[in-house]
């Protein structure tokens, strides 16, 4: 019988390394910083620009628990998210000088994997995404205008260059293009609209609305600014026409950012100056009708939709807040761990939820 | 050569942010700097010189550039037209310069900043506002006898987009620019001021701090 102990001891040594591997693969599991539920759930991607390299913090929508942090190579400005592959794009703009970059970061946001596309000209300092590519606008006037760049998601490779015209303006995807502002020969105000496949450009008076900022509303370009006052203008996705156009009352500056919540249409004025408001304006997001305010606890630099719910980036605080827009209610708040934020962007990954 | 340039230049900003500029927007104290004529000024094709890259690099370096050191609060709706902004902290030496152009400014995100950065081609551009808050210190610059050109010098220097960039070109010569050059020229070029406090070869952006003819009306950190 002493030798029917082994079977056991054999047995007892398997069980032995089989939990031993199992703990190692746990904390090694851990140590990456892998989100656990996160894998396939809803998450949000909030840009903090920080100097010198910019980190995309990554918050589980499910739990509101910071996910991830994902070091950029330095300083990005703007964030878009392609809605096919779940990509986050980043416009690396970099400093000044010798600090200065050229590239756009493709972010996996679940495994936190990055992939940096070099660009022919410097300093990208916002993006959109349309039609599975990325666009960005880069501070560089050429004799035909503005540079953009666009960049094949899937393949990670730039598929090519264009001009807008003008001096760099707002920028914005509505109605599945990108949408721009720019200044025609005589220093009228354009409303540009590029092709996303083909990078063809059409352009149409903008009339004498300011514009400052670009949203979309029903599938269609809003174009956000002062005309006398605070206004929203509608704008025909396909013949650039205006369709509408409203005042945004109770800002303390003209509107400047918006998003679609559901059938709400959340308007924000921030714009980096003082005063910072603490209030966002709901309109109708078909009619654009004024809903009301909507008061934050915070001041609202950034906002995403996520179904039926909204998402402010608070910069006074850092923190991610969850808001239902229909109540007011802070649904969850999440602290980015950076207060007093110079700017932030966020966007949502996998917004079914 | 750019070695002493970057320690003499950290002297320069060591005085530069001392206490004694803490109160009010009186000027600081800043030692002399180097500003003589580098050996690469002779290369009259300064764009070869760029595409030099040790060389370049370490000119450059030396010249401009920074952002890892602190963030500031400065106020763009408080400028006027043709104000200079000049950003520095601690790993930029000189820092950077810009002239704002109030006509394209819509906020932070707006892109307002007249000023040359690297690129070989179309150095001179619009930079963005956000950029210059990723610095330790801002300082808003107006020329105060000069407020009736300020239009006129604004216009002066969205002429010159598209223009490349070289710190190698003197400051008389117009086809380059860096970027505090970009403001000294316009300044110079329209109303006839020169706005290099201490003369020499390079305007760095402490020289129009320095300036007899600038104010500083805001300082932020």
């Amino acid at each position: 019988m002493p030798g029917a102990a082994r079977p056991w001891l054999f047995v007892g040594v398997i069980v032995a390394l089989a939990v031993a591997l199992g703990a190692v693969a746990v904390i090694g599991w851990r140590g990456s910083d892998a989100p656990s539920g996160a894998a396939s759930g809803p998450l949000a991607v909030v840009l903090l620009p920080d100097v010198g390299r910019s980190t995309l913090v990554v918050v589980d929508l499910r739990t509101g628990a910071v996910a991830r942090r994902v070091a950029l190579r330095s300083t990005a400005t703007d964030i878009a998210v392609d809605a096919s592959s779940g990509l986050v794009v980043a416009a690396q703009s970099g400093g000044f000088g010798p600090d200065v970059d050229s590239a756009a970061s493709l972010t996996d946001v679940r495994t936190g994997a990055v992939r940096y596309v070099e660009l022919p000209v410097i300093d990208p300092g916002d993006v959109v995404c349309a039609g599975g590519r990325a666009f960005l606008l880069h501070s560089v006037v050429e004799a035909s205008g503005t540079v953009f760049s666009a960049v094949d998601i899937a393949s990670a490779r730039l598929a090519g260059t264009g001009n807008v015209p003008g001096p760099p303006g707002q920028w914005g995807s509505a109605g599945g293009a990108v949408w721009t502002t720019g200044e025609g020969p005589g220093g009228g105000r354009l409303l540009c609209r590029i092709d996303p496949a083909t990078l063809s450009m059409s352009s149409f008076a903008l009339g004498t609305m300011r514009p400052m900022g670009l949203a979309e509303s029903a599938g269609r370009p809003v174009v956000l600014g002062s005309d006398r006052v605070g206004a929203a203008a509608v704008i025909d996705p396909l013949d650039g026409s205006l369709e509408t156009s409203v005042s945004v009352p109770g800002l303390l500056q003209a509107p400047r950012r918006a998003v679609q919540v559901g059938a709400r249409f959340a308007v924000g004025d921030w714009s980096g100056d003082e005063p910072e408001g603490r209030a966002l304006r709901l309109l109708d997001a078909v009619t654009l009708h004024d809903l009301g305010p909507l008061r934050v606890d915070g001041i609202p630099c950034a906002l995403a939709a996520w179904g039926e719910r909204l998402l402010v980036v608070d910069r006074e605080g850092g923190r991610l807040l969850v808001i239902d827009p229909s109540s007011g209610r802070v649904l969850s708040s999440t602290d980015l761990g950076e207060p007093g934020l110079v700017f932030s962007e966020v966007v949502v990954v996998g917004a079914g939820g | 050569m750019y070695r002493i340039i970057r320690v003499a230049s950290l002297a320069a900003l060591a005085l530069l942010v001392l206490p004694q500029a803490a109160f009010g927007l009186t000027k600081p104290f800043v030692a002399p700097h180097p500003d003589r004529a580098p050996a690469e000024a002779q290369m009259t094709a300064s764009l070869s010189a760029l595409e030099d890259a040790s060389l370049s690099y370490d000119a450059l370096a030396s010249l401009s550039g920074g952002g890892s050191g602190g963030t500031n609060a400065i106020a763009f709706t408080s400028l006027y037209d043709s104000d200079i902004v000049v950003v520095l902290d601690p790993s930029s030496v000189t820092g950077h310069a810009g002239l704002f152009d109030r006509s394209h400014y819509t906020g932070i995100s707006s892109y307002s900043v007249l000023s040359a950065n690297i690129s070989p081609s179309n150095g001179v551009q619009y930079e963005k506002c956000a950029k210059y808050r990723l610095y330790e210190w801002a300082y808003a610059l107006r020329v105060p006898q000069e407020v009736g050109h300020r239009v006129a010098v604004r216009d002066y220097a969205a002429r010159q987009l598209r223009k490349p960039y070289s710190v190698f070109a003197s400051k008389t010569d117009l086809k380059s620019f860096y970027c505090s050059k970009l403001a000294w020229v316009a300044y110079r070029n329209v109303t006839g001021i020169d706005l290099d406090g201490d003369g020499g070869f390079w305007v760095w952006p402490v020289d129009l701090i320095l300036s007899d003819y600038t104010s500083v009306v805001g300082r932020w950190s």
